[in-house]
């Protein structure tokens, strides 16, 4: 299938991502993703769901994937919404046409498979890259979460 | 496709996690284990060992030294060595034994000489004529000598004893074959009773006043030591005395590992010379017993009967008393091996096809035919299983005392296993008083308990007396040295410089006869974590997932089809080209008929089929070995040079059983050949199994 031959990469560490890949806030993330495979996939997108990581036996995450996933949303969509001023993950997409795709991960967007954030085309063989970044909502204390962000 | 993302907000004042190290009293709770010996299985044990032994048995197991000679007048040997038989014409007798066989009948044996017939077995009424016969370990002989018929006093005499060796389980019973006025017959065992006895309430004639004098009788009378009999009919009669009267040590009658067991004493009276002085030694607490429902007749329940024959029993006691006439009823109740009650007979009429408690058993009736009162013999209309466990509730006629103080059993009582305990009389007891009284010994010969509390002519000899030291105890002191002079033997019993002259009786040791290498032992130990097969049912339906374990399906779970396949297995005999009737296009149709419309079914057709092996270790020889896959098969081994073209018939065979193989010799080396087998069972030639190929040493 596909799907299954794309590959992250992190740029600045010019690694194949394998292990959960650590963003701090405040902090924009440049990952890679390439199309090993020998399809060419269309219509891709990207969203977000709960972890399936709980984290290592050092470094575990201190919420259930659930609520990582909620309260994610919950951020994004108050900051999306002008309820507070910064709060949530924002991504970077590149698209078919034009520059790329700014936008929070919110309820109505990113959120599931349904409302996935458009991604561009990629050809067999053909890669591309976007960034992460995780704003710090007012009033949140220091924290892990865990995420899983799909491309599909 | 998934990226997994770890989000740290504020990294900064982020702190990692910590270790703290909280000190912890860890309290360890462990079910307590219990090793134990059971006889079943129960729910929630773990069966680890299976142990068979000999049963233990009070016969086998319990070492009894008879110390009863050292009165002489006591002496079993003394009375059969003095007390010959006497014949008097009179109606008076003397001797110095208490129990005596006495008869007015006679009969004259092949020699001509005149001889006395102790017993007499009662024929039914009506009886025209009778023969007295005797089964030895199967063979039947009639019996001539011995035996005197008298039709007229319906009565047979003889000398004969019904006879069980419980050791050796040799018997032999007699029987009583008759015939009756109306024609019909019967046959009954022996049951020899003395011909004259000691009278009773029940022989006064109760017009007169008198002795009944129509069947032998006496009265006896104590007369300073000695016995005086008055027979109520003159004439001649044979005496002699009998060991009844001694006082003596019986085994006791239980048995079994789980019956208690309760040594018994003759209710004897022995008058004699003993330390210097005449001294009676009796029990008068023979007269204290529960006798029910009098004097002397004791009722006793869930007595063991040991089988004789299928159809003959013998109570474990030796005698009982049943006359169902007078109310005295004989109870039999068989078990199987699980201890389940499967039949129920009794001598009551009343009884008969009632319910036995609440079991669906029912009483049967007329099944006891017949008994022998002296040796406790009962005989059946019905065969008794070997595997059957008998248990009797009868009354018997009490000649001995059952001492019921001290249980002789080593399961019940664990000090029998290392001390031995001492039985003695004190002579002269008054009436109410204990004569008969125990000492436990320890193994270093130091006595350790005594029975002996103050009665009416002797003193306590416990080691205290109204909770105040006794410094006439003998807890302390040895029973017996050769050394030393303050023993319990020399102060105390017959044959010793003393007043007490006890008699010891008896002294009981528990002796194990068991060897370690005559037990059975089988590991019953089963692979642990496991779920008990019959709960298995249960756990699923609490736990589900248990199905999908190692406890279920097995650590990979069970096999379900992705995306609705099915793989439907289907015996390739059904085609027609292998004997069949169906085509492929049907056997699809027909299975696939009921599948759901959503699932792929996928028809595998199995035959049996061999894995071929192949090796080439000598240049030109390859080895073929395959595999046996059943009775009656005929293995066709092909080998061809390229597998897409045509193979080539090497070898076939029938084999019984085992691995089958061949050699290919002459083979060029470094070439590469292909072999394969086919299995053809019934003349239908299965399809081949896998080829293998090799290269030619």
């Amino acid at each position: 299938m596909g799907l299954e031959d794309l590959v992250f990469e992190d740029v600045a560490e010019a690694e194949v991502i394998f292990d959960p890949l650590r963003i701090q806030s405040a902090v924009s993330r440049t990952v890679r993703v390439t199309n090993q495979g020998e399809d060419d996939l269309h219509g891709l997108g990207m969203y977000l769901q709960s972890g399936t990581s709980l984290g290592d036996l050092d470094a575990p995450a201190d919420n259930p994937p659930e609520t990582d996933y909620q309260d994610l949303l919950t951020w994004g969509t108050k900051t999306d919404g002008g309820v507070t001023l910064a709060g949530g993950m924002k991504l970077t997409l590149p698209q078919n046409i034009g520059a790329n795709q700014v936008s929070y991960i919110t309820r109505t967007a990113g959120a599931t498979a349904r409302n996935k954030l458009p991604f561009k085309d990629l050809a067999a063989g053909e890669s591309a890259e976007f960034s992460i970044l995780l704003e710090t909502p007012s009033g949140v204390t220091s924290r892990r979460l865990y995420i899983n962000l799909t491309l599909e | 496709m998934n990226l997994v993302l770890e989000l740290i907000i504020d990294n900064l004042e982020y702190v990692s996690p910590q270790t703290l190290v909280l000190p912890m009293r860890i309290h360890v709770h462990k079910h307590v284990e219990q090793f134990a010996y059971q006889r079943h299985v129960r729910p929630g044990s773990v069966p680890l060992a299976y142990l068979e032994n000999e049963a233990l048995d009070s016969r086998r197991n319990l070492l009894v030294v008879d110390r009863s000679y050292l009165v002489p007048e006591n002496s079993r040997r003394v009375l059969e060595s003095r007390g010959q038989q006497d014949r008097v014409n009179s109606t008076a007798y003397t001797s110095s034994y208490k129990e005596i066989a006495a008869t007015n009948r006679t009969y004259v044996d092949a020699g001509g000489r005149r001889r006395p017939l102790f017993y007499r077995h009662e024929l039914p009424d009506g009886v025209t004529e009778c023969t007295v016969h005797r089964i030895k370990n199967g063979n039947r002989i009639q019996v001539e000598a011995g035996v005197d018929i008298d039709i007229s006093t319906q009565s047979v005499y003889t000398n004969h004893l019904n006879h069980y060796d419980e050791e050796t389980g040799a018997y032999s019973v007699y029987f009583v074959q008759y015939s009756l006025q109306d024609g019909t017959g019967g046959r009954d065992i022996l049951n020899p009773q003395p011909v004259a006895r000691e009278a009773g309430w029940e022989d006064i004639d109760l017009s007169t006043g008198e002795m009944i004098d129509t069947y032998p009788l006496y009265t006896r009378t104590s007369n300073n030591g000695t016995w005086s009999f008055h027979f109520n009919m003159g004439g001649n009669w044979y005496i002699r005395p009998v060991a009844a009267g001694l006082l003596q040590a019986r085994r006791p009658s239980g048995r079994d590992p789980d019956e208690p067991w309760y040594i018994r004493f003759t209710n004897g009276d022995v008058s004699g010379i003993a330390n210097d002085q005449t001294r009676r030694y009796w029990v008068p607490e023979f007269d204290e017993q529960p006798f029910l429902p009098y004097k002397p007749l004791v009722f006793s329940t869930a007595n063991k009967f040991l089988q004789v024959s299928r159809k003959v029993l013998v109570a474990t006691r030796g005698t009982i008393e049943v006359d169902p006439d007078a109310g005295l009823h004989l109870d039999l109740e068989a078990y199987d091996a699980d201890g389940v009650l499967v039949r129920a007979f009794t001598t009551d009429q009343s009884k008969a096809d009632t319910r036995y408690s609440n079991t669906s058993i029912y009483w049967e009736a007329g099944v006891i035919d017949s008994w022998d009162s002296g040796s406790g013999m009962v005989f059946m209309n019905t065969h008794i299983l070997r595997q059957w466990t008998v248990r009797g509730n009868y009354y018997y006629r009490a000649d001995d005392l059952e001492y019921t103080a001290v249980n002789l059993n080593p399961l019940i009582n664990p000090r029998v296993r290392d001390s031995m305990y001492v039985f003695y009389c004190i002579p002269g007891t008054a009436i109410g008083d204990q004569a008969i009284h125990h000492l436990l010994v320890s193994h270093d010969g130091v006595i350790l308990e005594c029975s002996q509390t103050a009665g009416a002519t002797y003193p306590s000899l416990q080691l205290l007396d109204d909770d105040v030291y006794n410094p006439g105890t003998v807890i302390g002191m040895k029973y017996w040295s050769e050394i030393d002079q303050n023993t319990f033997t020399r102060l105390y019993t017959v044959g010793f410089d003393n007043t007490n002259a006890y008699l010891v009786l008896a002294e009981v040791s528990f002796a194990d006869r068991s060897l370690v290498e005559n037990q059975e032992y089988v590991d019953v130990r089963q692979r642990g974590e496991a779920l008990d097969p019959d709960e298995r049912a249960a756990a699923y339906a609490s736990n589900y997932r248990l199905l999908q374990s190692r406890y279920g399906y097995g650590e990979d779970g069970q096999e379900i089809p992705e995306n609705g396949v099915m793989i439907l297995d289907v015996p390739i005999t059904v085609l027609e080209e292998y004997g069949g009737d169906l085509q492929d296009q049907q056997v699809q149709q027909a299975v696939r008929r009921h599948m759901p419309s959503a699932g792929y079914g996928v028809v595998r057709y199995t035959y049996p089929q061999s894995v071929l092996q192949a090796e080439s270790f000598t240049p030109g020889i390859v080895d073929l070995t395959w595999t046996w896959e059943g009775p009656g098969l005929q293995y066709v081994l092909d080998y061809s040079n390229n597998p897409e073209d045509a193979w080539t018939e090497l070898y076939d065979v029938t084999p019984s059983r085992g691995e089958v193989s061949y050699q290919h010799q002459d083979l060029v080396s470094g070439s590469a050949l292909y072999y394969r087998v086919s299995i053809v069972e019934n003349e239908i030639r299965y399809p081949a199994s896998d080829w293998v190929s090799i290269r030619v040493r």
